[in-house]
């Protein structure tokens, strides 16, 4: 590899998603889930049925260059995915931000745990 | 000085000039979000700041970060407002010129984003509203009947 593109790829391998997600103050007691969790996805407006706790939200968004790395749909619904389970949440409502500054799939989603024992289903 | 250094110290002098173009235009990383509630007087929590307002307020908040609102009043029910990070339009100004200088300066001052929506006025509905009821975050068309009142 060229010398040349060394600084060009170290800024795109900064450049990745941008995830931030958001506890609750009121849901801190609720357990983290295994990195594998089962999560349901759902539209934002879709309200689940059943009693449900939000437990947080989380914005996924382009950091600068993040095309470089990755960031369309399924990575970023998969970022979701994941941060639910660190969250504790076994849904998440999603809708997508319009932003024509990028290319790149930003989304918001609402964290909930609707089922209190959610690794009892499989 | 030949014609083709004199080209190079335009370009030079533009990118320059162009490089943080939105840190410059937009004021740096921080932008003013305004907050009114019906009626006023709720407490306004900014997640994850975990900082309290009460409304009417306008507030000064960092533009990198996504953030979460939620309006609160004895009596009414919860409203939660979010404010999401969009691409601020002068972001892009700098890269026919700048070669990137202008982008990284402004991504890194948080010039780069502007916070969607920046004036939020929220109507906070009383808990016993025949029209909405409490949702876990916010107020929704009401599905569940208010219970019968006593005969007067």
């Amino acid at each position: 590899m060229k010398l040349r593109w060394v600084p060009l790829l170290a800024l795109a391998a900064g450049c990745a998603l941008d995830v931030q997600p958001i506890r609750y103050p009121e849901s801190a007691e609720i357990d983290p889930l295994p990195d594998d969790c089962t999560v349901r996805v759902l539209e934002w407006h879709r309200g689940p049925e059943g009693e449900c706790r939000e437990v947080g939200d989380v914005y996924v968004g382009d950091r600068g260059l993040a095309i470089f790395s990755g960031c369309g749909k399924e990575r970023v619904l998969g970022e979701i995915r994941t941060q639910a389970c660190r969250l504790g949440a076994d849904t998440a409502l999603v809708r997508r931000i319009k932003d024509f500054g990028t290319s790149c799939y930003e989304a918001r989603a609402r964290l909930l745990r609707c089922n209190p024992d959610p690794e009892a289903r499989s | 000085m030949s014609a083709r250094a004199a080209g190079l110290g335009v370009l030079a002098a533009l990118a320059l000039a162009e490089a943080g173009c939105a840190t410059v235009a937009a004021g740096g990383g921080l932008q003013k979000i305004r907050i009114e509630s019906d009626p006023p007087g709720a407490l306004v929590t900014v997640l994850p700041d975990a900082t309290r307002f009460t409304t009417p307020v306008q507030m000064l908040l960092t533009r990198r970060e996504a953030r979460t609102l939620r309006i609160e009043l004895a009596g009414y029910c919860r409203e939660t407002v979010y404010l999401d990070r969009v691409t601020s339009i002068e972001r892009d100004m700098p890269l026919p010129f700048g070669f990137g200088v202008g982008l990284w300066i402004d991504t890194h001052s948080g010039a780069a984003y502007t916070l969607r929506p920046d004036k939020v006025r929220v109507h906070l509905w009383p808990r016993e509203s025949p029209d909405r009821e409490c949702g876990a975050a916010s107020s929704m068309p009401r599905t569940t009947p208010l219970p019968p009142t006593e005969p007067l």
